[in-house]
């Protein structure tokens, strides 16, 4: 170090405030306590709630084990399981067949407009699972758009929506994105060396996919694959819409079902189910941990040094293009086209020109009811207010864990990402009777901040893993430099670390908006009057019917979310992937 | 956190218009009401404000709300609309527990739920001064009262059905869907009563009339594999749209309010049931919990009285009060439809205590007849 760069650091150093004793330690001990009550006040509460014989607000509880006999003895309760199983195996191995070979034949081929098909197969992960189902019931449903044309040419149309394959064809598309982008940022889909082996050994261009390409994309596509049949046992929406009149029962339908929605609802039997949702869902977060080691745990989308030669195509390259083309305009453009169609209609059908029914009637009632304008705000609100508190406690939570020689920082660690196996509903159920067990929170039950607490707890994993990459990346000689010169590890961190890390703060920000703004499980239980957002008012205009405000309401979403990716592509660069 | 509650602006805007919002005069007491309500109403003011849990829309509210608020301007009346109609109570109940701000009043259409909500003693007993008006299967409790009696129809898409063969009673339903078994099937719609307490009051109800005739009939319609919704909303959408052809005791005021849309009516079609006409009696209280309970007894004497009535009725309600005439709006009403169908033939969805204790059974065998989980 050369003389004045010592004296300018030194004088640096002088400017740093002076250590205060003990305020690291009150600092990570401080977080790790809010993080570690954050993560269990839903969770005590529901395990609490399925060991009594009745309503924890009731009085003269007795604890009981009879819960769970009693759920296993509910009549139908083993077709549930079976139900639930079949759904996520079926939207499992959808989304990663469609996802991988997305990845493949976007990422490595020599495909025309791949890159733009590859941007359209990642929206249905931007938008909700319930705006996608009501875009693919006013496409396929059975009274949608292309199952009527279809039934006016032949006799019948060729599928259900109604049926375990027809939702899991939905969830599949809606979940194919995390399999592609875990496909898509594996390390061996760009590193080309063993591929080029091949093909000086002569093997051809599907040979070398088959033998090489795919077989090193198994570990993301077995990642996702729990990842996915996660999502798939803790979907709501779909099942909602289309299992319930088909008289398909999942656990978060029976959990929703028993718990608002019943004659006698059983707090007893749904606090069990969602113990026993719980209980799977931890098992395969662990199996997934197991799977792939602790290297994997975060997904980087870092650039390489060497560029893959795309595999040619040649004769099936336009072919294959339209193929792509087919697909996205099936599972993508036309649904939510339609959704955005419906919207300005009053009716949607072949048999009616769309001329004569062109309205804005439904966006006009939609701002005639205050609960409407009154959701879009509040989704606003959470997403940013809530998207600032989580981000600065992701921050936080981060640098304990990866940046400093807190005691328990492991165990934080593990304790932080556990909300990944906490289904929303569960969430939400959880801080429902929190909120009505510890005195003093009442008073916040009917307002949006129980949502913020919910959505900031239940999203922590996914703050975590847009910080996480960068922070490990990043060299720890800066902290230690300033260690070095006196400086205590919170100096270090709000000086050089925090300020370094601000674009993945960003991202991870930006991620949370989007996350939060369309969230509605977690909500379900917990919203009320005043407090409504977009997605549980979305849910409820459905049960009503009310499909024309449905359309609206979802146009103001997707536009929303719409500019939001945009913006944060186009301007910053953000990775969007969580 | 709602922020400003717009309705109410709205409504207060109007009226400041009209009268100008400050210096409003002092409210006057209702023509036949008692002395001391004088001081109801002014407590009220001072209360200022009004939570209700409701299984009713924001639509059905608005004219009732907008009516109060030209007699009480200064209360603040906000409702929330639970899609489940025990929410209301779950909801009071754990919020009671908490001792944190609950809701003021409670309407909805859930018997099993107030008999409970009775027996635990939560309902205050509340002499309304509109009581007399009211004949006694609308008073189950002290301190309940009746808002609406809102019949369950048939209701089928006219392109689908010719309309000779269009039915008037339940067993000409039972036939026609019979007769067409292979087409329709899954395209019949109803109440399921393994998923809503609603669903499950009807076909009691219907059940308790007609024994095992009505359990006959279902075992016909179980042949179509009818598909089960939670409210009458979808089943009208779907039954316009033709996904559905028809359906059974599809709660009329759902659709009545869209057939004011003229390509709607022209294809959806309904007929109350000349053999069993069931009907859904609204309840309304003031739980013990209430933290505004004189803004709670203005609105439950409003709503009870001739002119709140009228207001649910345009709101899209069926009005229970006796005397009370369709017109302005206002389609139908609990006299109108006893000319319709002959009182002997109306079934209420009242208070009956058997209800709940037959729950169980009476489940297990719809769950068998439907062959339903």
């Amino acid at each position: 170090m050369s003389l004045e760069a010592s004296t300018t650091l030194g004088a640096a150093v002088d400017a740093l405030p002076k250590p205060l004793p003990g305020r690291d330690t009150a600092i990570q001990y401080g977080m790790a306590l809010l993080t570690v009550v954050l993560i269990a006040a839903p969770l005590l509460p529901v395990l609490y709630q399925s060991v009594l014989d009745r309503a924890l607000y009731d009085s003269g509880q007795q604890f009981t084990l009879s819960n769970f006999g009693r759920l296993l003895h509910t009549d139908g309760f083993g077709l549930v399981i079976w139900n639930t199983f079949v759904f996520a195996t079926l939207t499992t191995l959808i989304s990663q067949t469609l996802g991988t070979l997305a990845a493949v034949l976007f990422g490595r081929t020599d495909m025309p407009f791949a890159r733009l098909f590859g941007e359209l197969f990642l929206w249905p992960i931007y938008l909700s699972a319930l705006v996608l189902s009501f875009g693919w019931y006013t496409i396929y449903g059975p009274a949608g758009y292309l199952t009527l044309l279809i039934q006016s040419i032949f006799d019948g149309a060729p599928w259900n929506l109604y049926s375990l394959p027809g939702m899991a064809m939905i969830a599949g598309v809606s979940q194919a994105p995390v399999a592609y982008i875990y496909c898509m940022s594996s390390a061996s889909i760009t590193d080309p060396t063993l591929e080029e082996a091949a093909r000086v050994a002569g093997a051809g261009t599907l040979r070398t996919l088959w033998r090489i390409t795919l077989p090193l994309l198994l570990p993301a596509v077995a990642y996702s694959a729990v990842l996915n049949f996660t999502v798939g046992l803790e979907l709501l929406a779909i099942p909602l819409v289309f299992g319930d009149p088909a008289g398909i029962t999942v656990l978060t339908t029976f959990l929703y079902n028993n718990g608002v929605a019943s004659a006698r609802p059983d707090h007893g039997l749904v606090a069990t189910a969602a113990v026993l949702m719980l209980a799977v869902v931890c098992v395969l977060v662990w199996l997934q941990g197991r799977l792939l080691g602790n290297t994997r745990r975060f997904v980087t989308l870092g650039g390489k040094a060497t560029r893959p030669r795309p595999f040619r195509l040649s004769r099936l390259r336009w072919p294959l293009c339209l193929f792509s083309a087919i697909y996205i305009t099936a599972t993508v453009v036309m649904p939510i086209g339609a959704l955005l169609l419906r919207a300005f209609t009053s009716l949607l059908s072949p048999m009616v020109p769309v001329a004569d029914v062109l309205t804005f009637s439904n966006f006009a009632s939609m701002l005639e009811y205050p609960v409407y304008p009154r959701s879009i705000w509040n989704s606003f609100i959470v997403s940013t207010l809530g998207g600032v508190v989580a981000t600065a406690m992701v921050g936080l939570i981060a640098i304990i864990i990866l940046r400093s020689d807190f005691r328990w920082r492991a165990p934080l660690h593990y304790v932080a990402l556990f909300p990944r196996a906490v289904p929303g509903v569960v969430a939400g159920i959880g801080f429902f009777y929190a909120f009505a067990l510890v005195p003093g929170l009442g008073g916040l039950r009917n307002t949006i901040w129980i949502l913020v607490a919910a959505f900031t707890m239940h999203f922590i994993p996914v703050g975590l893993g847009a910080v996480a990459p960068m922070l490990l990346q990043m060299s720890p000689d800066f902290d230690r430099a300033a260690r070095t010169q006196g400086a205590d590890w919170w100096t270090a961190s709000w000086r050089i670390v925090l300020p370094l890390l601000r674009p993945a703060l960003v991202a991870c920000f930006i991620i949370l908006f989007i996350t939060f703004f369309k969230e509605y499980t977690t909500a379900i239980f917990l919203f009320a009057p005043g407090s409504e957002v977009i997605g549980t008012t979305l849910l409820q205009a459905w049960t009503q019917g009310e499909v024309g405000l449905v359309s609206a309401l979802a146009t103001v979403q997707v536009l929303v979310i719409g500019i939001c990716v945009t913006a944060a592509r186009a301007i910053l660069g953000v990775k969007l992937y969580g | 956190m709602s922020g400003i509650n717009r309705r109410s602006l709205m409504a207060m805007s109007v009226l400041g218009a009209t009268m100008g919002l400050r210096g409003a005069p002092a409210q006057a007491t209702p023509n036949g009401y008692p002395e001391n309500y004088q001081k109801i109403i002014e407590d009220a003011q001072r209360e200022g404000s009004l939570l209700i849990y409701s299984i009713m829309s924001p639509e059905n509210w608005r004219p009732v709300i907008e009516g109060f608020n030209k007699l009480y301007p200064k209360i603040k009346v906000e409702t929330l609309d639970l899609p489940a109609s025990r929410e209301s109570f779950e909801r009071y109940l754990a919020e009671r527990s908490t001792n944190s701000r609950t809701c003021d009043l409670i309407a909805t259409a859930d018997p099993g739920g107030w008999i409970d909500f009775q027996q635990r003693g939560e309902i205050l007993d509340y002499a309304s001064p509109e009581a007399e008006a009211w004949p006694d299967w609308s008073k189950p409790f002290p301190g309940v009262y009746t808002v609406s009696s809102d019949p369950m129809a048939l209701i089928w898409n006219n392109t689908l059905v010719p309309e000779a063969k269009r039915p008037k009673t339940l067993a000409e339903f039972v036939e026609l869907a019979v007769s067409n078994e292979k087409a329709w099937r899954n395209r019949v719609t109803s109440y399921g009563v393994h998923q809503t307490t609603f669903g499950y009051g009807i076909s009691y109800a219907f059940v308790k009339k007609h024994g095992e005739k009505a359990w006959d009939w279902f075992a016909q319609l179980a042949k179509l594999s009818p598909r089960f919704e939670r409210s009458g909303g979808p089943m009208t959408e779907k039954v316009t749209s033709g996904e559905y052809v028809t359906g059974w005791f599809v709660s009329a005021i759902t659709f009545w309010p869209r057939l004011n849309d003229p390509a709607r009516a022209r294809i959806l079609g309904w007929s109350f049931i000349g053999d069993g006409q069931p009907v859904v009696l609204r309840g309304v209280a003031i739980p013990k919990g209430s933290k505004n309970v004189n803004a709670a007894k203005l609105m439950l004497d409003y709503i009870i009285s001739e002119d709140g009535q009228r207001a649910f009725g345009r709101g899209g309600l069926t009005p229970a009060r006796p005397g009370v005439k369709p017109g302005d709006g206002i389609r139908h009403t609990y006299s109108s439809i006893v000319q319709a169908v002959g009182e002997q033939n109306i079934c209420y969805i009242g208070y009956d205590r058997d209800a709940v204790r037959d729950y169980d059974t009476f489940l297990a065998r719809w769950k068998k007849t439907f062959n339903v989980a």
